[in-house]
Order: structure tokens, then C-alpha cells, then sequence
């Protein structure tokens, strides 16, 4: 054991530590808050490029093939020719924003810098299990990153193919840009599996005295479910990659037909392989995915819910069933991302069922957050916002899953913009409210400092108003018929019927572009002219509260013990509350 | 009042399956809108009601709530019929292999999907398909029919454009030569992926034939820079003329971007059109550069219409074959 890891693991040993050096302490570290803001930090300038991407898209969407001089001087001539943006440029960046925001952005932000900075001071540990391997898990991360980012500067730019990567269509497009996305995933799923293996083992090893399992905050519960996840799901996604990979390098066919005939060039590849096979093997991840992008969310919302309503939650072991439900149960429901792709009556009605059946567990944690308003004296401050504002919009996600998940209805609606408003409504006013909701209640812990409310707010009404701007209409055109994932929408006659939207749309897009540099302001000013907090500045009941802001290397002053549940807020205590630590 | 641009429900069917699904879709969002109401009107309550303020504390008790596990059991409920009750038997009618139509009364076409187009390909009066050989694919020749094979001799392959009679059930086989599409006539409810390997049958039967949709359509739109983004692929209904009585665009004539600014310097400020074609046949599954552009049209035809077409493209036939003598 080195001197650095023994000392994460000596106990109330770190003030006598030798100073690491700036590298070791600020780049190289195995201190799980430091790696946490790192995540952090890289997770929001990945998910800013991947909304730079999009807005550069609206543009085309809004306006086809009118010139916008700018865009050619930040994306280059090559990608867009006399301000026009090239077609193929536009499936890049379509490719490039999926890929960018799901397992750069968001994932790495709920899962890499909450998950690192909190659980491990919210179960009262030191650290994490593993230091090393965390330490590993980021830069492997990183890594991933830079190749998938640096996709777009091979001569024929970045994977086009749709973040699903479906073959054959990856096979026929340019070889370097889905090449390294095959490389980049694999980096990025390594980092996955060794961020959750450790994560179950801190949550099951590392527990303080008195942190039973249903004394655990709500978030560390999510958590702990994402790590299964996480683990089991990605493996089979890292194996496609790896065939696919084979697919494009070494002439093998595991996702390519005997027959294929591209620009009337019949191929000469072996054959017998089945493209379908690489949908079940995405999908298979790709759905409890979906989970992984929004548990982390309802853990946060689930704490600050807690913690602004003051009193305890409604339904604690309910929300702790469903969320265990919703993990098991999102191993069997891929293929209603599959219903027409020539799949008979029993197979749809057995996927369209479980579809249904997880629909239930949602809807119980909903309501257990719904109700725990109930009896309240809520605190609206900017991370309380942001967690209400979660509620609805993730409904509407929830519910626009409906439609789509009944396979009659999705006849219809399968691959339209229902599809992307439907997901959008849950991962980006979902999720990301949840997170951004997250950085406003944790930022003081890690930072010492408030953020400024009144920016905070600012950032929180414009974000909730130009989302549904960009979102409610992508449910609107669905139904109108017009299709994603396309150029021109006035391509098509149904698309011209709901053109007008786009523009609505990229204008909304745009002002929530600027609504964030709100928070990119705040965020770095508040870390010199943010007002500065003690240990526990929301009066909150978890250990991660019982620790300095910000906590030393260590976390604790003293290894603290638990002798309560997570929320023990009541207006009869001292300050409405009691700490989870506090004994008696 | 809308200006154009903001269609935002389900267009016009033209199917005779499509009722049911429309009818689900339509259900499904009035459900939808009552669990969302329902759950904002108890929210925003909430959020009034129990404020922070002076002299008010949160009660340190839990709600009993049994309205949540009646609303919790009611969804279930009403998910179970929607899916036993609806969703199951509108698939097995479109998607089952037992309702495949009956052989004596279907039209039976091949579909070969390929970047970026439709091929289609008729059995001709044989009512049998010709062989056919991805050896002899070639950009003449785009589903490599075989014409030597006997079954081969009337068949009609073509481009993007899709005849079919009205009121008959229509059998698709769906096959892809290159990458995934997804075949979708957005006004027939139809949308099946095109896979390559894989044949996989369609069928519907569509119940208003091209030209009576395309007269459901007509609209006025009103003239100016961006209309054409508009008006593409569209008709005029009328023929329109300058001040000086000059003719701007004619009857039925197809709407180009110099037609939309001769509108505009003869002033005319509004102009009635229809889709050229309103039965597009759409890609909705990304297939590569110009993914967006994959578009085929579908005429829904009269028996006299298809009849007359099927003549044409016979003679057609005589005439290459004439040629290869």
C-alpha cells in the first residue's frame, strides 16, 4: 500500500500527512471528492460541446440551407461550405450529440462526480474502496473523451451513423470516424465497470457504524442500483463493440448478411451475420442506460426534496423497492426499442408488457416525491427549484413513454421527433435538472461557498421555459408524422406541415445556450465571491453535512456513527432537524 | 389560429387500420393529460399551500395517502386494458403472421430498399415474381432481376415511384440491399424497418385513393421569401396571373423557388396549393448522407388509373424487348 492510499484509509491520521505535490493532489489523485470534481467539471464542458453541436444543428433545422458565415469560421469550410452546413457534417454532429451528452456528459456527471463526491461522505466513509481504480476509472474516462472528440478531426470527420451505430450502415460509412467511436466506447464502458465495481463495494464494505442498509440516504440506494447496472448491462455492449470493431478491421461478419449490395457494388464480405443482433446487443444496455441517466437524478431530487420540505419522506421503502424494481426489471424491456423491426405478436406483447409493468415503479417514486410536499414548509431555494421543476418534466417523459411503448401506437410513432421529445423530456429537464440541482445543493460542500441564489433563479426559470420551448414541439411534430434523425424536414410534405416549429425550437435553443453562461458565471464566481458557509448550510440530516466544507482529506474530523434514518426532519428538534450522526 | 408550419396531431388516414391506431394514440394522450393534470393540480396546491413562511411549520406526521395507491392501481388498470384490450390485437391485425391476406384477394409487390432509394418491384400479370440474383444488381438493373427466368418476363421494376389499387389489401415483402431503412407512409399508419437478409412482409389496404387526398389537402398559403419551404413538391390549384394578366404559375403546375418570387414581384400575397404527391413513402430510419432525401411516392389508383398505368408500363416492356432483338 502506498503512503497516499494507507493515509486515505487512516482515519483521523490525515492531519499529520506529508503535502502531496500539485500534480498528485489536483491531477493524479485518488481522493474521491477530488476525482468527483474532476468528473464533474469534465462532465460539464463534454455536456457544453454537446449542446454547441445541437445548436450549430437547429441552425440547419430552422433555417435549411440558408449561410451563416460564423459557422463555417468555428466548424470549418470543409464541414460547412459557405456558412451551409454539408449533410454529412450534419449526421456527425446528430451522431456526435447523442454519443457526447449520454456517455460523456450526463452518465460521467450523475454517476462519475455525484456519485464519487457524495457517497462516500454520506455513508461516512474516508474514501472510496478503491482509490487507485478510481483514479483509473476518471482518466480511462478522459480518455475516451479525447478519442471520441478527436474523431472529428480525421479527413472524413466523426462517426455519422446515429449514436445506435447500427450496422450495416457504420460498415458503409467512412472507416477512421466510427473506428474510433468503437474505440472511444470501449474506453468509455472500461471506465464504467470500474467506476461501479467500486462503487458497490464502498457502499457494501464501507458503511460508518449504524449505516444499515435502510438508513441509507435515498441517493446512495440509487447509486447502488446504477452500479448493477452499470456492471451487467454495459459487458455485452463492450463485447458488440469489439465485434463490430472486428466487423470494419479484421473482414469478420458478425453484423453483416451474405448479399449485401452497396452502391450497386455487391460486397464481398463473408456473410451470415444478422444486423439485428447488434440492436439486441445495444439495446440491452442501451435501455437499463436510460435508468442510469435518471436514478442518480431521482436520488438528488429525493434529498434536496427531503431536505426543503423539511420533514422526512413519504414513502422512504417504497421509493427503495421501486428503484430496485426498476433495476431488474430494466433487463428485460430492450426490444420494445425493436418493435418494428419485424417482431411478431407474442414477442411484442411480452416486451410491451414488461414495458408496461416498469411503468409502475416510475410512477411510485413519482408519487412518493409528489407526496412528500404534502405537510410541508417548503424552502424554494435554487436547488429546491430545480428538483420541483424535475417532477413534471420528468412526468411528461414518463408518460410520453406510453404511446411508444405499446407497440400499436408505436407504429406510428416509432422514429418520429415523439421518440426524441419523449427522451429529451426525461433526460434533459429530467436528469439534468436533477443534476444541475445537484451542483446548487453540493456546490458549498465541495467549494466552502454558496453559489448566488438570485443567478441561481435566473438560471433555473430560463432553463425551465426554453426547454419545454424545444422540447413540447418535438412531441407536436411526432405527431404530425416527421421523422429524426433527417436534414431538411422540408424534405417531406408532412414535414413542411411542421416546419414552423424548428424555428420556435432553434430560437429557444439558442437563448437556453446563453441562459447557461448564468450558471458558467456563477459557478466560477461564486468559488472567490460566494458566500462563505459552515459545515451545514441547508440545516440537512446526512453525514456528508457533518463533515467541513470542504471536507479534508479524509472527510471527517472524526469517523462518525449513525443513530437515525436519513431524514429525520421535525419541527420539534432544534433548527427542525436532526443530524444522522447526532447521538441520542 | 395557426400560421402554416404548426401542424401538431395525426395527419389524415388513409387506411383502413388506421382508425384503430389513431383511435389509441388519441386515447392514450387523454389519459395522459388527466394523470398530468391531476398530478399538477396536487402539486402546484402543494406548492402554495405548504410555502415557507412565518407561522407556518411542516407537520412532523406522514399523509396516509390512500388516493396514491388507488391512483397507482387505476394506472395499472388502465395499462393493462390499453395493452390486452388494444395495443395486442390492432398488432396481431397489421403485424401477425395469421393475418397475412389470403392469397386469392391481396396485390403482392416487392420492396427493395437502397441508399437512397425505393425499388419496386410488381410480379407483372403472372402475378409471380422473376428470380432474383444480387450478382446481377447494377444500377440498371437495381433489384437484379433475372429476366431470363420464367416468371420474369412481365415483371416491372421501378424507381421511387409505388403504384397501388385502392380498396385492396396490399402485401409488401420488405428487404434492404445495403443498410437499415424503415418503409413508412405516414398517412397509411404503415412502418416496417428494411432489413438487409431479411424479407419481411407489410400489408394494408389503403381507402382513399392519391388524388382524393390530395384535394383534402389544398390549402392557402400565404407568399412570401421563405415560402417555398413551404410549397415544395406542391401544385398550384389555380392559375395565377400578373396585373397584366400574364401568367405566373398555371393550373395543376408544379411550384419551383422562381415561381414563388414571381408570385411575390406580381404581388400576389396568397396562392391555394396541394401536395403534388401527398402519399410520400418516408425513410424513418437514418441510412446515411442523404437519409433525408429518401423519399418514393405512393399512388393510391383507381382500378382505371392502375389499369392504365400497368398498360404503359407493359408497353414499355415490349419496347425493350423489341430493342434487345
Amino acid at each position: 500500500m502506498t503512503t497516499a492510499t494507507k493515509h486515505a484509509h487512516d482515519m483521523g491520521d490525515h492531519e499529520t500527512h506529508h503535502e502531496l505535490g500539485w500534480w498528485r493532489t489536483y491531477i493524479f489523485s485518488i481522493d474521491h471528492k477530488v476525482i468527483g470534481i474532476q468528473y464533474g467539471i469534465t462532465s460539464l464542458v463534454f455536456l457544453f460541446i454537446g449542446f454547441c453541436l445541437m445548436m450549430a444543428m437547429r441552425w440547419q433545422l430552422a433555417y435549411p440551407g440558408e449561410s451563416l458565415g460564423i459557422l463555417s469560421i468555428i466548424f470549418g469550410e470543409k464541414n460547412i461550405p459557405g456558412g451551409v452546413m454539408a449533410a454529412e457534417f450534419y449526421n456527425q454532429l446528430g451522431a456526435m450529440h447523442g454519443t457526447i451528452m449520454i456517455f460523456l456528459g450526463v452518465v460521467p456527471l450523475g454517476v462519475g462526480a455525484f456519485g464519487n463526491f457524495v457517497v462516500p461522505l454520506q455513508i461516512g466513509a474516508p474514501d472510496m474502496a478503491f482509490p487507485k481504480l478510481n483514479m483509473m476509472s476518471y482518466w480511462v474516462y478522459f480518455v475516451g473523451g479525447v478519442i471520441m472528440i478527436a474523431s472529428f478531426f480525421f479527413p472524413e470527420g466523426a462517426a455519422q451513423s446515429g449514436w445506435t451505430s447500427y450496422p450495416p450502415l457504420t460498415q458503409a460509412a467512412p472507416f477512421w470516424g466510427q473506428t474510433m467511436w468503437l474505440l472511444g466506447m470501449v474506453f468509455l464502458i472500461t471506465s464504467s465497470l470500474l467506476g461501479s465495481v467500486n462503487f458497490i463495494v464502498t457502499i457494501v464494505q464501507l458503511r460508518a457504524p449504524g449505516m444499515t442498509f435502510f438508513r441509507l440516504p435515498f441517493f446512495v440506494w440509487a447509486q447502488f442500483v446504477t452500479s448493477f447496472l452499470l456492471l451487467l448491462a454495459f459487458p455485452p455492449l463492450e463485447a458488440a463493440a469489439v465485434l463490430q470493431l472486428m466487423d470494419r478491421v479484421a473482414e469478420t461478419s458478425f453484423f453483416l448478411p451474405s448479399g449485401l449490395v452497396f452502391s450497386d457494388v455487391p460486397q464481398t464480405n463473408s456473410g451470415g451475420g444478422n444486423p439485428l443482433l447488434w440492436q439486441h446487443l445495444f439495446w440491452f444496455l442501451a435501455h437499463p442506460e436510460v435508468y442510469v441517466l435518471i436514478l442518480p437524478g431521482m436520488g438528488i431530487v429525493a434529498e434536496i426534496v427531503a431536505n426543503n420540505t423539511r420533514k422526512p419522506l413519504w414513502g422512504y421503502k417504497s421509493l427503495v423497492y421501486s428503484t430496485l424494481f426498476l433495476g431488474v426489471m430494466s433487463f428485460v424491456v430492450w426490444a420494445h426499442h425493436m418493435f418494428i423491426t419485424g417482431m411478431g405478436t407474442t414477442m411484442s406483447a411480452f416486451f410491451a408488457a414488461t414495458t408496461m409493468i416498469i411503468s409502475i415503479p416510475s410512477v411510485v417514486i413519482l408519487t412518493a416525491l409528489l407526496l412528500s410536499l404534502w405537510g410541508a414548509s417548503i424552502r424554494f431555494n435554487t436547488p429546491m427549484l430545480f428538483a420541483l421543476g424535475f417532477l413534471p418534466m420528468f412526468a411528461i417523459g414518463g408518460l410520453t413513454g406510453l404511446p411508444l411503448g405499446l407497440p400499436a401506437s408505436d407504429i406510428y410513432l416509432h422514429d418520429t421527433y415523439y421518440v426524441i421529445g419523449h427522451f429529451h423530456y426525461v433526460v434533459a429537464p429530467g436528469s439534468l435538472f436533477a443534476l444541475f440541482a445537484g451542483v446548487y445543493f453540493w456546490y458549498p460542500k465541495a467549494s466552502g461557498r454558496m453559489l448566488n441564489e438570485t443567478l441561481g433563479k435566473l438560471h433555473f426559470w430560463l432553463s425551465f421555459i426554453f426547454m419545454n420551448g424545444i422540447f413540447l414541439p418535438m412531441l407536436f411534430m411526432g405527431m404530425a408524422g416527421v421523422s429524426r434523425r433527417l436534414y431538411d424536414h422540408t424534405e417531406y410534405i408532412h414535414g413542411q406541415g411542421a416546419q414552423q416549429w424548428n424555428v420556435l425550437m432553434s430560437w429557444s435553443a439558442w437563448l437556453l445556450g446563453l441562459a447557461q453562461l448564468i450558471f458558467i458565471i456563477n459557478f466560477f464566481m461564486s468559488m472567490k465571491a460566494g458566500r462563505k458557509i459552515d459545515a451545514n448550510p441547508w440545516q440537512a440530516t446526512t453525514l456528508e453535512w457533518t463533515a467541513p466544507s470542504p471536507p479534508p482529506h479524509g472527510n471527517f474530523t472524526e469517523p462518525p456513527s449513525v443513530y437515525r434514518d436519513a431524514y429525520a426532519y421535525d419541527p420539534a428538534e432544534t433548527d427542525g432537524f436532526k443530524a444522522q450522526a447526532e447521538p441520542g | 389560429m395557426f400560421a402554416t408550419g404548426f401542424d401538431w396531431w395525426l395527419p389524415i388516414d388513409a387506411s383502413s387500420h388506421g382508425v384503430g391506431i389513431d383511435r389509441l394514440i388519441t386515447f392514450i394522450h387523454w389519459f395522459m393529460a388527466v394523470l398530468f393534470v391531476g398530478w399538477g393540480i396536487f402539486f402546484v396546491y402543494c406548492l402554495i399551500a405548504f410555502r415557507s413562511r412565518s407561522g407556518h411549520q411542516a407537520s412532523a406526521t406522514l399523509p396516509k395517502a390512500k388516493a396514491s395507491k388507488v391512483s397507482e392501481v387505476g394506472v395499472i388498470i388502465i395499462e393493462a386494458i390499453l395493452l390486452l384490450g388494444f395495443s395486442i390485437p390492432l398488432w396481431a391485425k397489421s403485424k401477425g403472421a395469421s393475418h397475412v391476406p389470403t392469397e386469392d384477394d391481396r396485390f403482392e409487390v416487392r420492396v427493395v430498399a437502397q441508399q437512397f432509394a425505393w425499388n419496386i418491384h410488381y410480379p407483372g400479370r403472372d402475378g409471380k415474381f422473376g428470380e432474383t440474383k444480387f450478382e446481377l444488381v447494377s444500377s440498371d438493373n437495381p433489384v437484379g432481376l433475372d429476366r431470363s427466368s420464367p416468371n420474369a418476363k412481365d415483371d416491372i421494376v421501378t424507381n421511387n415511384q409505388m403504384h397501388i389499387p385502392v380498396n385492396k389489401d396490399i402485401l409488401v415483402h420488405l428487404t434492404s440491399k445495403d443498410v437499415i431503412h424503415s418503409f413508412a407512409l405516414p398517412l397509411l399508419r404503415v412502418k416496417q424497418d428494411a432489413i438487409p437478409g431479411i424479407s419481411v412482409p407489410v400489408w394494408f389496404r389503403a381507402t382513399r385513393t392519391t388524388d382524393e387526398i390530395r384535394e383534402l389537402m389544398r390549402k392557402s398559403y400565404p407568399v412570401h421569401e421563405d415560402s417555398f419551404l413551404y410549397l415544395k413538391n406542391h401544385l398550384a390549384v389555380d392559375t395565377y396571373k400578373d396585373s397584366d394578366g400574364n401568367t405566373v404559375v398555371e393550373k395543376n403546375a408544379p411550384i419551383f423557388e422562381d415561381t414563388v418570387t414571381a408570385l411575390l414581384e406580381a404581388g400576389i400575397t396568397e396562392v391555394e396549393a396541394y401536395p403534388a404527391v401527398p402519399t410520400e413513402i418516408a425513410c424513418a430510419q437514418l441510412c446515411g448522407l442523404t437519409h433525408y432525401r429518401m423519399r418514393g411516392y405512393l399512388h393510391i389508383d383507381t382500378e382505371e388509373q392502375f389499369e392504365a398505368w400497368l398498360a404503359e408500363e407493359e408497353s414499355y416492356l415490349e419496347e425493350d424487348d423489341e430493342e434487345d432483338y
